[in-house]
């Protein structure tokens, strides 16, 4: 409806920040770790920062409420909430605002409860503390927040303590916390980076339904396009502690001005469009330090436009015509993003199509891995108690052809790095067969031959605790040379340099210790060390999930291209639904230790659709905000893993399980129904009502950024 | 229609121990007339108005003008605000005509929400004003017809009939007794339709006792 009126005092935003410029003082000097910000956000409006990490996010946030340590300070520029300028001012009253009327959610929400204290209580203090509110009156008003946020069973989480629930629970205690005062803005620094893409975009649903009830202007922090394009009315693009970028969401994904903002674009595979027009063009070089940014515009290192006026002049953010666009970049009218070559020297995998080959490298068939677990009462401690496992893996069977990339995807608890670790050996299969070249692999990797575990090698999601921090990464990457006598002694230096290589790592990295590597430069280690004793089979467990989405799509190329060169064949796990279906040939859904569908990467992203990969597709934040998603939704918590439903495990919580003319049949094991060769979908559900079901997502226009 | 849908929610409040000086530049700067002075977890405390920070120089120790700049820099918002006992405020469940009852009673220009103790909002005069256009359906296009009826019941339905029989759309519509005669009622209707003014008025007319006074085109 048009706005008939629009008051002067509406027009105030929340938050004003003006040229905000914050530092830390450090030996022999201070670092200007954030310059030149400058954003509003009126009431009810949800402005995204994005930017990869150290570009001052969360810097920027910390500023707003006084939060940057001892050695930090603002240096220039205000910070204005409600009209007035918080910079300056006492600590008392700051710490009253930051009660009564700005509140924070962050990512780890166990750093914002108190594990000792139970969650009714917590929750209570906040009302009988600052409101002197009654104690019953408190526990209704509490109640009815958890409501609110969806909470199941809400009465009961009251009297629950915080690691009694789940992690996507947590969250949602935290962010009803946070709305118990009713606070004016709401600062949310990635609150669902460590959550589940399920359970994420419940949490997104929740944020944008409590931004129209509650009228709360809301700052949110994030890495990924994906969620910025889901939550955000505006958006900013943060690079280097400079804002270089600013316009409303539409705006930003239609026709993103800076060529850093259209870098990222490039860089984040997309669901929804077809494999071949979502290739990854990484960002060269990487994000400068505070202290080492270069003088005229700080982009101009890594930028393709780059001309003489970049390096020399400092650009100034300033406005486009005709629209809301604000951008940094002296040139952004002349640059056309449709027509954007990438560099010559970049290679690009993945385009030639591999050939095919039927020979079967792995094969899989029943595969269970039990974990026995210990009750707490007096018969268990004699062990005359009933034995209980953990089923975390349950009759899993697949084949992987030899050069080819198998995805597992679901979500956390669902088994996919038990069955990996089971291959691998670090864990004893309980039953099943395993067959790698023909070779039994279900024992465990100590009664393993040599050779074996030379062909079987891993990559994991974090190369920090997998790399001894005082061998360098000369001694890192020889050592499985040496192990295996891959080759002479005498040679073994010059494979580690051809490895380094091939990492795009260069040969001073040879004597560098893991602590002097950037996150994406010891995952090229990692892989590097993997790849040296020649394995037929890599195991990748997210290895690129940790990492910013410029480095995670060179790292992806990168693997692609090792992949075309050795013919290696890849299992590649992942809770990220678009990169999979990016990287990999054959996709296996996992839920519950269980498979529950299992084929070619094209078949699984269309339908038909076990419904588990439907909620799984509708559930992943896609970088487009004009692309139409269908919204299914998982009820409920992932049941335990010590007493799976019987049956499929998936009904207590299935969106589809009305489908079937009687549900009951979802308590006894569902047929494996084949939809190609090749393509299981293990269901009650017919196939042909599963293909009735309309895609999860589509597409309108053509994206500019593919 | 309740309070709470209405009001302006996160209003611009102010600390106790403010001083006057700062809040008179902060109410011209967020351009508003009333300010609720919150304590901890915005508690209702006190309002500052315009006419509170007219301060009588009677009220004044001295009237040396050195003396008054020193004396009004170091004065608080505390010692000059209407107390909180005083301050006439509305339930954030309350109907927005009974908000504008009270302060149509009470000869006041705005009223603090509350929600218990809790300042949740402000509702202002200006508020009801933008209310009164939104219900009216303001500033889009559409034909805004006046019609005289007389005062009794099944008459609204007649015309509503007639409206639907010739399948225009009703964007908004609102109605009161005629104040100059009693025996009528005057109500006003918004509608959607590709007709001219002319059928209009003359559909309208042709039901019985029912008068069209004004029409005009609402851009």
């Amino acid at each position: 409806m048009a706005e008939p009126t629009r008051r002067k005092s509406e027009d105030i935003p929340v938050l004003d920040i003006e040229n905000l410029a914050v530092a830390y003082k450090v030996r022999g000097g201070e670092v200007e770790a954030v310059q030149n910000i400058t954003l509003d956000i009126k009431k009810g409006e949800s402005h995204g920062i994005v930017g990869e990490s150290g570009c001052g996010k969360s810097t920027c946030a910390w500023a707003i409420i006084n939060f940057l340590g001892a050695n930090g300070y603002v240096k220039r520029g205000s910070i204005k909430f409600q009209g007035k300028n918080l910079v300056g001012k006492k600590g008392e009253e700051l710490r009253r605002l930051r009660g009564d009327q700005i509140a924070m959610v962050y990512q780890d929400p166990m750093q914002s409860l108190n594990p000792s204290m139970l969650l009714g209580d917590q929750l209570k203090e906040v009302l009988t503390v600052h409101q002197g509110m009654s104690n019953s009156q408190a526990e209704k008003d509490c109640i009815r927040m958890l409501e609110k946020v969806q909470m199941p069973d809400a009465a009961n989480v009251m009297r629950r303590f915080p690691h009694q629930i789940s992690g996507g629970q947590q969250q949602r205690v935290v962010i009803a916390m946070a709305l118990l005062n009713n606070p004016a803005l709401l600062l949310m620094d990635e609150p669902t980076t460590a959550l589940d893409v399920t359970v994420e975009a419940a949490v997104l649903d929740l944020i944008a339904d409590l931004r129209k009830e509650f009228n709360t202007a809301i700052m949110y922090i994030t890495h990924d396009l994906g969620v910025v394009a889901r939550v955000s009315t505006k958006v900013g693009v943060m690079y280097a502690g400079e804002m270089v970028e600013r316009a409303t969401v539409e705006e930003l994904f239609k026709s993103p001005q800076h060529p850093y903002t259209q870098g990222l674009m490039r860089c984040v595979p997309k669901l929804g469009t077809d494999r071949s027009s979502s290739i990854l063009y990484p960002i060269p070089g990487r994000v400068p330090p505070p202290d080492g940014r270069p003088a005229g515009c700080v982009f101009w290192p890594r930028c393709d436009y780059v001309r003489k006026r970049c390096r020399e002049e400092r650009p100034k953010l300033r406005s486009i015509a005709g629209t809301e666009t604000w951008v940094r970049c002296h040139f952004s009218e002349d640059i056309d993003m449709g027509s954007w070559e990438p560099p010559e020297d970049l290679v690009v995998p993945g385009t030639v199509p591999k050939k095919e080959v039927d020979e079967t490298i792995l094969e899989v068939k029943g595969l269970k891995k039990y974990y026995r677990v210990r009750g707490n009462s007096l018969k268990d401690v004699f062990g005359m108690g009933e034995k209980q496992y953990v089923k975390a893996v349950e009759h899993a069977s697949f084949k992987v052809p030899r050069g080819k990339t198998l995805g597992i995807v679901g979500e956390s608890g669902c088994g996919k790095s038990t069955l990996v670790k089971t291959i691998i050996g670090l864990e004893h299969a309980t039953d099943g067969e395993a067959r790698f070249l023909g070779f039994d692999i279900t024992n465990s990797i100590s009664a393993r031959d040599r050779k074996l575990i030379q062909e079987l090698q891993m990559v994991f999601q974090n190369p920090d605790s997998t790399m001894n921090p005082s061998y360098t990464v000369g001694q890192q990457i020889a050592r499985p040379l040496k192990r295996f006598n891959v080759m002479p002694k005498e040679k073994i230096t010059d494979e580690v340099l051809r490895l380094l290589r091939s990492m795009r790592l260069g040969e001073k990295y040879y004597d560098r210790l893991p602590r002097q590597l950037s996150g994406g430069e010891k995952q090229r280690v990692g892989i590097a060390r993997a790849l040296a004793s020649h394995p037929d089979l890599i195991l990748c467990d997210e290895p690129v999930s940790a990492l910013d989405v410029s480095v995670q799509a060179a790292i992806i190329n990168l693997l692609l291209e090792i992949q075309e060169e050795f013919g290696t064949t890849l299992i590649f796990i992942s809770h990220d639904l678009s990169v999979t279906r990016f990287f990999s040939e054959y996709v296996c859904v996992m839920y519950l230790g269980q498979i529950m569908e299992l084929g070619p990467a094209e078949e699984i992203y269309a339908p038909p659709y076990h419904p588990y990969t439907e909620a799984l597709l509708s559930a992943v934040p896609i970088p487009d905000p004009t692309a139409k998603q269908k919204r299914v939704r998982l009820q409920g918590v992932v049941p335990s893993a010590i007493a799976p439903p019987s049956g499929c495990r998936l009904n207590t919580r299935c969106p589809r399980r009305e489908m079937l003319p009687d549900p009951d049949i979802c308590l006894t094991d569902p047929p494996w129904r084949e939809v190609h060769p090749g393509h299981h979908i293990y269901c009650h559900i017919p196939l042909d009502e599963l293909r009735k079901i309309d895609p999860v997502v589509s597409i309108k226009e053509v994206n500019h950024a593919g | 229609m309740l309070v709470k849908d209405y009001m302006s929610r996160h209003p611009f409040m102010l600390e106790e121990d403010s001083s006057i000086v700062e809040a008179q530049s902060y109410m011209s700067e967020v351009h508003v007339r009333h300010l609720p002075v919150v304590g901890d977890g915005k508690r209702l405390l006190g309002l500052i108005t315009r006419e509170t920070l007219m301060i009588e120089p009677g009220s004044l120790d001295s009237l040396n003008v050195w003396e008054i700049t020193r004396y009004l820099s170091g004065m608080k918002v505390k010692k000059i605000m209407i107390k909180a006992r005083d301050v006439i405020t509305v339930d954030e469940t309350a109907a927005i005509e009974d908000a504008a009852l009270l302060m149509i009673e009470n000869k006041i220009g705005c009223l603090p929400v509350l929600s218990g103790r809790v300042v949740v909002g402000m509702m202002t005069q200006e508020d009801l004003l933008v209310q009164l256009c939104r219900l009216l359906v303001t500033r889009r296009p559409g034909l805004r017809v006046s019609v005289s009826m007389p005062d009794k019941p099944g008459e609204t339905k007649k015309l509503m009939a007639c409206v639907e029989k010739q399948g225009w759309e009703i964007q908004s519509m609102g109605g009161m007794p005629d104040l100059r005669d009693d025996t009528r009622y005057s109500t006003m209707v918004k509608i959607i339709a590709d007709v001219s003014m002319e059928d209009v008025q003359e559909t309208i007319n042709q039901i019985e006792g029912h008068e069209v006074r004004d029409i005009r085109e609402t851009q």
